[in-house]
């Protein structure tokens, strides 16, 4: 069974990057899946306010793909956890999955609940696995220390996420060190970003944020991983008020770097902004396998932040 | 008569178009009329407009016009990129059309200038006239099974959809029946004899008549038995000597002679008598200069401000101050060639089956505004629902990128609900994730803007939570469902609270939260659960789950906290105008 690529509402419009960067990634590891369709809203914006409208918008999603045979893959922690919460309510709740299917039969479609839904780092872990990873390392970026974002969409609640690692999660940090860099521990690694706050209470929501970045910082990371547009956007933002924080890189793009993907295909411009490597590393890691003028960007802010992407000092 | 009536037509079609243009440098797209002046009047937008037509001197600009010309307006390029089914629909459409309306409709004017040997009757021009009509019938087949096939996939139609149809199909119909009766009219046969054959004898004329009504399908009253095979040879004589140079072959009409020859003589006889061929002229006389008078004000006037609009954008980019900003928006309400596609990508279309509120789609509320723009102040259950439809939008810009008429339509959404947050009049749907888009935009959300919002929300908290007031201990929760959260296993650890990242952020939990995560549920098990719903608290989580996660009793704190929060916004107008009337929604 292949896999249908939920990209949802922010990502096309704020963090195209994101997009193109998972799809080159998956191209490489041979990946089967498809990106039309035509999906609609996870809910997840929803949720506060009309759990109804929330729930049907993820059935919707979840009967599109059923019909197409395929599983979900997700790019956003917040989408992935909405429809967790949504397959769990509509699995638990017959009455409530007959309402929904009622609305849903109307252009011909139903919940059955037979879809996996997986986000990608999760897949990237465990379907595609880390000695595959491993293998297709061409460019390691060793030395360079990145604070992982776990997200909190993505984690909790563990029991309908299924995210019951023994102990504290590990797979991001897993993930990272597959491909050379460092994982350092920070103070409230598995907390959230501050960012479903954003837009409601600003001031405590950048609050949280600084917060998290400050702490990454302190323990020597040079950049955040992200797997979530929230997320992403959410540090990215805060780092463009401040200076001197880490700027937030989305993992797909850090292992396409890996793999010696070009940054084109990546949906990073060659000469957006920083090298994460040569420039940095060159001296350290003479046998980085990164392109001359190659540069990485890091963080951009998505619209409206133009012109804002920085360099990474690792010197 | 129908002079006048085309003086009329004409003139109605010249207002129309006056007004409609002159709409792209007054009219402005707020929701809330005159809420922000930025200063972009009509003799700003003249000025920059004319600066704008004064740069096509330049031979770069003009050619890049005449280039998005071709590409818009003619190939229609964007359409068929977008879906092949739509493009070859409004192709047959539009060549067909267009060809009638130059060749036909227009032969004086063009048709006999540009072609010397023009003539109706004569091939390739009398062929071409059925051919360029049915390609039309084609392309309106077309549109209606898309328009109710596609119905279920979430294509909206309104009757001015369903009428642009209806009175191309009149005019093109009309024009075939007319040709049907006139080949088949013995009158018209009797007067074209006349007019051009120069025959005396009646011999002539009779087997001339005998040959057209066996070859051409002439009804001739009081058929005469099978026709004499000498009198046939002669009138083929005189067809080849007289008409045959000026009239091609009836059959040729490859629309008007199967419809001849379908109605039988008796019928062809009786309809000719009765005059036929005059009440067909007129229905279609009537139905072209109704369809001329009626371009500017619906939306077939998309022939003139799509193309308009697209090139616009293609030659300004995204460039230009705000003057060039306001026309294009202006022209963008124009532009709408109400194809529905938007809508049938629309992110939040499930939020539409289950409001029914159609303002929730794109091309709907593209239409809602364009029908009041400028016009006068929304009040009650309008303003309510044009404000849901604005607020739902997830700023996903799906529309945008789907709109073949290069709408910009996600910043006509986003430009809205900066009118709405700046007249402090924000939906509470506003406080949830769809504020954290909004924000990212300039002029969004500024969270200080949605303070009224949340104290419409909080409700009567302050009062209820003020320490002095009694609560009577052993009450019930209001409502039993709310123990399905879990909440009577609370002990009132705290532990929920004690994790809490938002507890810890805020220097003053009490004045900025009112409730902490423990003691909402406390609340909730003294039966207060308007206070719980009211705590600030509630609209400051994170949904993280670190309480739920953590709670020792199971209690699904997280969750509760969405079912508050929905509750409290039911509670609101807002929630119940929802909630009542055509909601077709699930149980709660």
């Amino acid at each position: 069974m292949g896999y249908a690529l939920f990209s949802g509402c922010t990502i096309p419009s704020r963090l195209p990057e994101y997009r193109d960067a998972t799809k080159a990634v998956l191209d490489a590891f041979g990946v089967d899946y498809t990106d039309s369709a035509g999906f609609n809203c996870c809910g997840y914006p929803l949720r506060n306010t009309d759990r109804e409208i929330y729930l049907l918008s993820s059935a919707r999603n979840l009967a599109l793909a059923e019909k197409a045979g395929r599983d979900i893959l997700v790019m956003c922690k917040c989408c992935y956890g909405s429809f967790k919460h949504a397959q769990n309510a509509l699995n638990q709740d017959l009455r409530l999955r007959d309402e929904v299917n009622a609305i849903l039969r109307r252009e011909g479609l139903v919940y059955r609940g037979v879809v996996r839904v997986s986000h990608l780092l999760s897949f990237l872990r465990h379907e595609v696995g880390l000695d595959a990873i491993r293998q297709r390392v061409v460019a390691p970026l060793t030395g360079v220390r990145a604070g992982v974002q776990y997200g909190c969409h993505l984690l909790r609640p563990s029991n309908i996420n299924e995210f019951n690692e023994t102990g504290v999660p590990e797979f991001f940090d897993l993930l990272v060190k597959a491909i050379g860099m460092e994982s350092v521990d920070y103070a409230r690694k598995y907390d959230c970003c501050g960012a479903p706050l954003n837009g409601i209470n600003s001031a405590l929501s950048i609050k949280m944020t600084v917060n998290k970045l400050r702490a990454i910082g302190e323990a020597k990371g040079e950049l955040v991983a992200t797997g979530c547009p929230y997320c992403h956007l959410q540090f990215a933002g805060a780092a463009d008020a401040k200076e001197g924080l880490p700027r937030p890189v989305v993992y797909p793009q850090l292992l396409g770097l890996a793999m010696g993907l070009s940054p084109e295909t990546l949906g990073m411009a060659a000469d957006d902004s920083l090298i994460l490597a040569r420039a940095c590393h060159g001296s350290r890691v003479p046998s980085m396998a990164i392109p001359g003028n190659a540069r990485i960007p890091v963080g951009r802010g998505g619209r409206g932040h133009a012109g804002d992407t920085r360099m990474i000092d690792l010197s | 008569m129908d002079t006048w009536m085309l003086y009329l037509s004409v003139g109605l079609f010249t207002l129309g178009c006056m007004h409609r243009v002159s709409a792209w440098f007054t009219r402005d797209v707020w929701f809330l009329s005159r809420a922000r002046d930025d200063g972009s009047g009509p003799f700003a937008r003249l000025k920059t407009f004319a600066r704008g037509v004064g740069g096509l001197r330049r031979g770069r600009v003009l050619l890049q016009v005449i280039w998005q010309c071709l590409r818009h307006g003619v190939m229609q390029l964007q359409v068929l990129k977008a879906d092949g089914y739509r493009w070859s629909m409004h192709m047959l459409i539009f060549v067909g059309f267009m060809g009638l309306t130059l060749m036909h409709g227009f032969e004086e004017a063009v048709s006999e200038r540009f072609f010397p040997d023009y003539y109706a009757t004569v091939n390739p021009y009398f062929f071409l006239r059925d051919a360029f009509g049915l390609l039309v019938l084609a392309g309106l087949a077309m549109a209606v099974g898309r328009r109710v096939m596609m119905r279920r996939k979430g294509l909206v139609s309104n009757g001015m959809d369903y009428g642009a149809i209806a009175i191309l199909a009149g005019i093109v119909v009309s024009g075939m029946l007319l040709e049907a009766v006139k080949i088949s009219s013995h009158t018209v046969f009797g007067e074209m004899v006349d007019e051009y054959g120069m025959l005396d004898d009646e011999q002539d004329i009779a087997a001339l008549e005998a040959y057209w009504e066996k070859e051409f399908g002439v009804a001739v009253p009081g058929h005469r038995g099978a026709p004499d095979p000498l009198q046939l040879e002669r009138g083929q004589a005189i067809h080849e000597e007289s008409c045959m140079e000026c009239h091609a072959d009836s059959r040729w009409a490859v629309a008007g002679y199967p419809l001849a020859t379908g109605l039988g003589t008796e019928t062809a006889v009786r309809l000719d008598r009765a005059g036929a061929v005059t009440f067909f002229w007129w229905v279609h006389y009537v139905c072209c200069v109704l369809f001329l008078a009626w371009i500017p004000y619906g939306k077939m006037f998309h022939m003139f401000s799509t193309p308009m609009a697209l090139i616009v954008n293609a030659v300004t980019g995204k460039k230009g101050g705000k003057e060039a900003l306001a026309i294009r928006r202006a022209l963008a309400l124009d532009a709408c060639t109400r194809c529905g596609t938007c809508s049938q990508h629309c992110s939040v279309r499930p939020a539409y089956e289950i409001t029914g509120n159609p303002l929730v789609l794109p091309s709907e509320k593209l239409a809602f505004f364009k029908g009041r723009a400028g016009h006068r102040e929304l009040s009650g259950e309008e303003f309510d629902r044009a404000r849901q439809g604005v607020t739902l939008c997830t700023d996903c810009g799906n529309c945008g990128r789907v709109c073949t008429a290069g709408i910009d339509l996600p910043s006509l959404w986003q430009h809205m609900k900066g009118d709405l947050l700046h007249a402090g009049k924000g939906d509470p749907m506003f406080l949830s994730p769809l504020a954290f888009g909004s924000c990212m935009e300039e002029g969004g959300v500024d969270s200080q803007q949605l303070e009224p919002t949340k104290k419409r929300l909080a409700g009567r908290f302050e009062d209820l939570a003020n320490p002095a007031r009694v609560i009577r201990v052993g009450g019930q929760p209001a409502d039993r469902s709310l123990a399905s959260f879990g909440i009577d296993a609370c002990f009132q650890c705290g532990g929920c609270s004690s994790v809490c990242p938002v507890a810890g952020a805020v220097a003053d939990p009490r004045k900025e939260l009112g409730l902490l995560p423990h003691q909402v549920v406390q609340a909730l098990k003294l039966g207060e659960e308007e206070m719980a719903e009211g705590a600030p608290m509630l609209w400051n989580c994170l949904t993280c789950y670190e309480c739920q996660e953590s709670c020792p009793q199971g209690v699904c704190v997280t969750d509760l906290f969405y079912e508050l929060k929905n509750r409290a916004y039911r509670r609101t107008g807002e929630g119940r105008s929802l909630a009542s009337g055509h909601r077709s929604g699930l149980r709660r």
